[in-house]
């Protein structure tokens, strides 16, 4: 099905509109993971940019209605990236406090995640089911804070924290099962 | 082992950040302030393209109008008194002629005003009801993003010190509270609304964004709308653009800049009385030309109207069942990474394509749209694709009334599920001199481009590239640089557009 590209076509205004609304989170958050530190206004800005490249470049696509959402991840990426080529300005990390807490308190048992394949380690992520692997995703892939997964999961935040801290450390173990 | 999960998965290929991203749907959590700014942003890009798209056609208009005068004078220094040569020329030498254009030039930059239209906006009875500027930081709860606005309000000082600029003070722009904005034009074709206001001011030429200006150099731009029909609210969504202002002049004893809107509407708007309430924001573009923080005030115009004229249009209808053949352009792309794959030219038999084609008999010209009724029996999903969706647009229109003839370009065809719409410029006090309209369809293809080639070592270069039909597929490259395109009539394929008599 080519829905979506039909409609691009059709009447890009507000096709590209309705793109917006069904998947401008996943744009958002994609834009914030590279931006962190960076003002909402560049993040904003670059997102905009992310549907208005889209829009112009309507006559170019030729996409499947479930290629879109990887389309779409990977334009906000590139976009993200070139803008902070382009802005070059130092950000200041922002990182959330209760999972900075968390992470220096592993940092001592760090595994060398470098040496197992990013697959093993994302079929890990994957295979711990929700909601760990979605607060996983969210906090370490995506960049949100702790709150925002704690509203999007409607948990209490020190519920996220504590679900993200007993996570991190069953991958560990599924990990080292793996490595040895 | 969190930073380096990051790190790790920051470095997912496109199939396993699909993977994490299935599993992850943030659309629930993005606020709905964040989504109306992402929203207005969107809309302004577009507005801003499509303004700069209307700037880029007055050009060769102009160009065209001279070359138009040149001709009139041949034909005027030759003794031609052949009755009706001024509408042949008229037609001939206007083949920009398009509702949306002729409304974003400025009333008295019109060349050849249009009587017809011009009668027509009489019809709809437009009267102002409200002139009001406000500054930031006094915005008033008008529409739906409101709230958002007041928001930017709060926080531009702090963002205007961010970006390094200095804080905003109400004071530096008091002086904007002498504009004021009148109706001059409003016209109702059924499907989009038409306004042309008049702002005026002390000092138009401050609010034209001209970086060469001596400061304040500020833009206007109208951005947001609200549309009440006999008291109700009627739905306005992102399909509006505004030229800006543009056009300093004295009107009725003032000074002052014009400003046209155009809203395409999404369903008819109901017989009635109907309220406008266009917002008009001021950006100062020293500050930032494009960013919310540049916004400095707005101004409040509300106006009235009544629709029922533009809902009364008589129209007509045919079909044709097309012959022939020619070449058409078939592009095919990865449909994940878009990386290029091929393009080539095939020639394609269009025997028993069917189309029906609706004439509209408005003030503003002769609206046509064609509907794809049945494509040819033997046509793949490849055919189809590329004569709906194709790279290059393939079908378009030349229309003939005896000896004159006009091509319908690409981009004056709006193209909507299956259906072309056009405009072609044949007003009714016309129809009795014209006597009727032939279509000929046309079939466009790209024959020759230049490619630009990424080179490792230099800044890459183009190179140019001939495609002749039925010589198979080359890859297609990503960057196109210039490009020729021919087009094919199907001249057995004549469509008869009816003209009404007793206009």
């Amino acid at each position: 099905m080519k829905h979506w590209i039909t409609r691009l076509r059709n009447d890009p205004e507000r096709a590209v509109h309705a793109l917006m609304d069904a998947h401008g989170g996943l744009v958002y958050y994609t834009v914030r993971r590279v931006l962190a530190g960076y003002p909402e206004d560049d993040i904003e800005e670059c997102v905009s940019d992310t549907f208005f490249y889209v829009y112009r470049n309507r006559d170019r696509l030729d996409l499947e209605d479930d290629a879109i959402k990887a389309y779409l991840g990977k334009t906000a990426l590139h976009r993200a990236i070139d803008h902070k080529r382009k802005v070059a300005r130092i950000p200041t990390p922002t990182e959330d406090a209760l999972f900075d807490a968390d992470a220096s308190a592993q940092s001592a048992e760090e595994l060398a995640v470098s040496e197992l394949t990013r697959g093993e380690l994302i079929e890990s992520i994957l295979a711990l089911g929700d909601p760990d692997a979605t607060i996983l995703i969210a906090k370490y892939f995506i960049g949100m804070k702790g709150k925002e997964i704690a509203a999007l999961l409607h948990m209490k935040e020190n519920t996220v924290v504590s679900r993200a801290s007993r996570a991190l450390k069953q991958l560990r173990n599924t990990l080292k099962g793996a490595e040895s | 082992m969190t930073n380096d999960l990051s790190k790790v998965l920051s470095n997912a290929t496109d199939a396993e950040a699909s993977a994490l991203m299935d599993r992850f749907d943030p659309e629930a959590h993005l606020d709905e302030d964040t989504k109306a700014r992402l929203h207005a942003r969107i809309s302004q890009s577009i507005r801003e393209t499509k303004a700069s798209a209307k700037r880029k056609l007055r050009f060769p208009w102009k160009a065209v109008l001279g070359i138009a005068a040149a001709c009139a004078a041949v034909y005027l220094t030759l003794g031609f008194t052949v009755p009706g040569v001024a509408d042949t020329l008229y037609r001939v030498f206007h083949p920009d002629y398009r509702t949306e254009a002729y409304f974003s030039t400025p009333p008295e930059q019109r060349q050849d005003p249009v009587k017809d239209l011009e009668a027509a906006v009489g019809d709809f009875h437009a009267q102002d009801v409200e002139s009001k500027v406000e500054l930031l930081g006094e915005y008033t709860m008008l529409t739906r993003y409101d709230a958002e606005y007041n928001d930017m309000a709060n926080s531009t000082p702090t963002l205007r010190e961010t970006y390094g600029f200095s804080p905003y003070r109400q004071a530096d722009y008091v002086y904007l509270r002498d504009m004021r904005a009148s109706v001059r034009e409003l016209y109702y074709d059924g499907e989009r609304l038409f306004v042309t206001a008049f702002v005026a001011t002390e000092h138009p030429e401050w609010l034209l964004a001209d970086d060469e200006a001596t400061p304040p150099n500020l833009e206007l731009a109208v951005f947001d709308f609200q549309l009440t029909v006999n008291g109700e609210a009627f739905p306005i969504q992102w399909n509006v653009s505004s030229g800006g202002g543009s056009g300093i002049t004295v009107h009725d004893g003032e000074k002052g800049l014009w400003v046209s809107t155009e809203i395409d509407l999404t369903e008819p708007l109901p017989d009635g009385r109907c309220e406008l309430l266009m917002l008009y924001y001021v950006y100062d573009c020293d500050v930032d030309d494009m960013g919310a923080i540049g916004n400095v005030g707005r101004l409040i115009h509300r106006i009235s109207f009544v629709s029922d004229a533009g809902n009364r249009r008589a129209d007509a209808c045919t079909e044709a069942t097309f012959c022939g053949s020619a070449p058409m352009t078939f592009t095919f792309v990865d449909p994940v990474t878009l990386e290029e794959k091929t393009i080539e030219n095939r020639t394609v038999s269009f025997d028993g394509l069917k189309m029906r084609f609706t004439a509209q008999y408005l003030a503003s010209g002769l609206k046509i749209t064609a509907q794809l009724v049945a494509v040819p029996q033997d046509w793949t999903e490849a055919e189809k694709e590329a004569f709906l969706y194709g790279f290059f647009e393939p079908l378009t229109f030349e229309a003939q009334s005896g000896e004159d003839r006009i091509v319908v370009k690409n981009y004056e065809i709006s193209r909507k599920d299956g259906n072309w719409t056009f405009e072609l410029p044949v007003f009714p006090s016309e129809y009795e001199t014209v006597g009727a309209i032939t279509l000929i369809p046309r079939i466009r293809y790209l024959s020759e481009f230049d490619v630009y080639v990424q080179d490792s070592e230099t800044e890459g270069h183009y190179e140019h590239v001939v495609l002749k039909p039925d010589t198979g597929a080359i890859p297609r490259a990503e960057h196109f640089g210039q490009s020729t395109v021919l087009e094919t009539p199907l001249s057995e394929v004549r469509i008869e557009i009816p003209l009404p008599k007793g206009e």
